[in-house]
């Protein structure tokens, strides 16, 4: 009786534990750094090959992202460092603290450029516009204030939030700053006005964190109601609800072809959600942090997330590719298909292996569908940049961030100069993407480019 | 099948059980147990005393390590919240009081008394301090001038102590069951006694409510001068700690249950569990939201809102 009490009192926590259990093991650790205090600020330079911490020994710290070696250290608050972001030009870092203290460095030379105590209490999240033109802060004491990131001279003051402002977030265009709150709400502003344009809804407690996708088309949030959860911007749309940690969720980040977000929380987890399928793709960090996890951050060429803890490390690790994401998938969707002692040639025991066999090939394939259709709605594809013209195959390399120099810009050798002379008023057609190796990989694209007038269509393709 | 049939049933049923109330906040101190915890005045932090004198200043709402205060060397017996937005005090083992800064963590006044400080209660009024030893209350002010109030002419240990919410009065419930009321304004002092020791009492604005390990509420009213039980009022479970929160009472139980009662309203509501007994029970200035503390567990925080 005492075994069956205890196997009806497991019965239920087995349920909820299978529904929330990652499709792949923990990830491997690259990095490991016992910094000696907690770390509670994150961040990224624009080049992927420095990291940024702050955290209770008040200091900002950067470190060698390949290598986990100490760069520099860079003192000026006299209290906890909250936040710390890179401008997008890579020349400026920006710090945030419990001093309520807004620090602007020189991201080479560790100089202080401007300390600004503008804010009342403390300093939780700064971010730069995408131009490096503007710096905007979250506060505290309720309020979010915007400055010209060289001049110093304040733009904007926002205290439209009934709570402590907790995030900040400028739009990959720029038009709009987002701010998260304490009050629940997610709210976005028109950077020529300032004035509200839209406010998103749905979490039910304080919401700590909330970032774009690269392309600006989604908005997801973490909050103390455990949840991430992605709107789309244009619908406003609550798109997806993650059960992202049994505990708060701290910190939300979305990968840079915004295929996959990843979520820190109280309950020391670093977790991967897959965007187009919506499965919890990934339990990170495994136990591996041992204090609450307080910031995530991918590197800008998406191979490698890092997370920050109160346990006082600094970790960063692998990320799937592709064919992890997909058999992550048919793991979670497979029925289980158990040997149930038959004699593998009898025709019961052939009949569930064909079953078994093309639910496997059904699920993959429905997989691959997912991430290639959702490819283009999640990721920033299209800023190119041509460079060489080779005339034996007719065509241009295209330079891309999320391709790399793999794609080509096919124009006949008469073309090729108006190409490169009017590259810049290309229009594109509706792409298609396929998975090479291990990678989403553009497939093909109609470019349509201003020659003599008229719009003419060439293809981009591999 | 029968086997089957329980388990299949008491697991649904589990399933379907609401969940327990989860803290809002652990306050953890890794290295030695907690004796006592409060706000701040401002209720952004949370000041944990130790067993080893440490006092922790944890961020109330992330529940962050900020801060150690080392002033005390012995078991921190109770502290609290000046009336300014930063200063503490807190009474030790030794019969040290602190009077200190939560800012830059200076120690802005000692005194010493004659006794283990037990319980600490600042008057919601003045510039001053009431000290519980085992058997003796002292009234201390920040210019370090303290006068005894209450000597230990009851026999019994001093368990609970509070200020009327005007300040005017300050109760005092012993081990022996014996409650002592005191008129700040006049002098004069108030006996009643109850069969039990008096666990954890509160203040409301003409009641005194004291708890005493039993599954009881008991209220007591002053209609004319005296002191008078007016009101018991059972409860599910032993209650071992009492505090206001605006028309509503919170209250701690033996068996680590956490309870809001609303006087004239029939339910209870479960805000937290503890694994523990329940030491005290301390309301948020400003936000919806308790702090306990209970034996042997870390401080938490519990929402007062469903």
């Amino acid at each position: 009786m005492n075994v069956t009490f205890l196997l009806a009192l497991l019965l239920p926590l087995g349920l909820t534990h299978a529904q929330t259990q990652p499709a792949q093991e923990p990830a491997q650790a690259r990095l490991s750094i016992q910094t000696g205090a907690p770390v509670l600020a994150l961040a990224y330079s624009p080049d992927g090959k420095r990291i940024a911490t702050g955290g209770q020994e008040r200091e900002v710290v950067l470190w060698n992202a390949q290598s986990g070696e100490r760069i520099m250290t860079l003192k000026g608050h006299t209290d906890d460092v909250v936040t710390v972001q890179f401008s997008p030009n890579g020349r400026f870092l920006a710090s945030g603290g419990v001093d309520n203290a807004l620090i602007l460095w020189d991201a080479i030379t560790g100089d202080i450029i401007r300390k600004t105590t503008d804010h009342t209490d403390y300093v939780r999240d700064v971010a730069f516009s995408p131009d490096s033109r503007l710096l905007a802060t979250a506060s505290w004491d309720g309020r979010s204030m915007v400055w010209e990131t060289l001049s110093g001279n304040k733009v904007a003051t926002i205290d439209k939030h009934r709570d402590n402002v907790t995030s900040v977030a400028f739009n990959p265009a720029g038009t709009e700053l987002l701010t998260a709150s304490g009050d629940k709400t997610i709210r976005a502003r028109d950077t020529r006005t300032w004035e509200q344009k839209y406010s998103l809804l749905g979490h039910t407690d304080e919401v700590w964190d909330a970032r774009y996708s690269a392309n600006g088309r989604y908005v997801v949030g973490g909050a103390w109601d455990n949840t991430a959860r992605v709107w789309d911007v244009d619908s406003r749309r609550l798109v997806h609800t993650f059960p992202a940690h049994v505990s708060d969720t701290w910190a939300v980040a979305f990968s840079p072809d915004g295929q996959l977000i990843a979520s820190g929380g109280g309950d020391h987890k670093v977790k991967l959600w897959d965007m187009a399928t919506g499965i919890l793709l990934q339990d990170v960090s495994g136990d591996l942090h041992t204090g609450e996890v307080e910031n995530v951050a991918f590197s800008p060429n998406g191979k490698t997330l890092a997370s920050v803890s109160r346990d006082g490390t600094l970790r960063t690790w692998n990320l799937p590719g592709a064919n992890e994401r997909i058999s992550a998938y048919v793991k979670q969707g497979m029925n289980e298909w158990t040997k149930r002692g038959e004699f593998e040639k009898s025709d019961e025991y052939q009949k569930r292996q064909e079953r078994k066999d093309r639910q496997f090939g059904e699920l993959t394939r429905e997989c691959q569908e997912k991430i290639v259709n959702s490819y283009g709605s999640t990721a920033d594809w299209q800023p190119f940049t041509l460079t060489n013209y080779n005339a034996d195959s007719e065509s241009f390399t295209l330079q891309s961030r999320l391709f790399g120099d793999k794609l080509r810009l096919h124009v006949s050798p008469r073309d090729a100069e108006r190409v490169r002379a009017n590259f810049g008023q290309v229009r594109y057609g509706t792409p298609t993407f396929d998975i090479d190796n291990d990678e989403v990989m553009l497939k093909h694209v109609n470019a349509l480019i201003p020659i003599d007038g008229t719009a003419k269509t060439f293809t981009i393709g591999r | 099948m029968n086997v089957v049939f329980q388990f299949l049933v008491v697991g649904l049923f589990g399933w379907l059980l609401p969940a327990l109330p989860a803290p809002r906040r652990a306050f953890v101190y890794p290295t030695s147990p907690t004796t006592s915890a409060t706000f701040s005045k401002d209720g952004r932090l949370v000041l944990v005393g130790t067993q080893t004198g440490q006092i922790a200043l944890f961020h109330g709402r992330t529940a962050l390590l900020v801060r150690e205060f080392t002033g005390h060397h012995q078991p921190i017996g109770d502290l609290e919240s000046w009336s300014d937005r930063d200063t503490v005090v807190s009474g030790d083992a030794g019969g040290n009081l602190l009077f200190w800064r939560t800012s830059d963590l200076t120690v802005v006044r000692r005194v010493r008394v004659t006794s283990p400080v037990r319980l600490v209660r600042v008057h919601p009024g003045k510039p001053q301090v009431a000290i519980a030893g085992r058997r003796a209350v002292w009234l201390v002010d920040m210019a370090g001038t303290y006068r005894k109030l209450v000597s230990g002419t009851t026999g019994a240990d001093i368990t609970a102590m509070a200020f009327s919410p005007d300040g005017t009065k300050l109760a005092v419930g012993y081990a022996n069951g014996q409650l002592l009321v005191s008129n700040l304004t006049t002098g004069q002092q108030q006996r009643v006694r109850q069969k039990t020791a008096i666990r954890d009492l509160a203040f409301g604005r003409d009641t005194l409510l004291t708890v005493s390990g039993n599954p009881v509420l008991t209220m007591w009213c002053h209609p004319n001068h005296d002191w008078v039980l007016t009101r018991s009022i059972p409860t599910p479970q032993p209650l071992t700690a009492v505090a206001l929160t605006g028309p509503a009472i919170a209250l701690g139980s033996a068996n680590g249950d956490v309870i809001l009662l609303t006087p004239g309203q029939e339910n209870t509501r479960l805000v937290g569990r503890d694994p523990e007994p329940v030491r005290s029970v301390r309301r948020h200035p400003r936000e919806a939201l308790l702090l306990t503390t209970a034996v042997g567990e870390s401080p938490k925080t519990w929402r007062l809102t469903e």
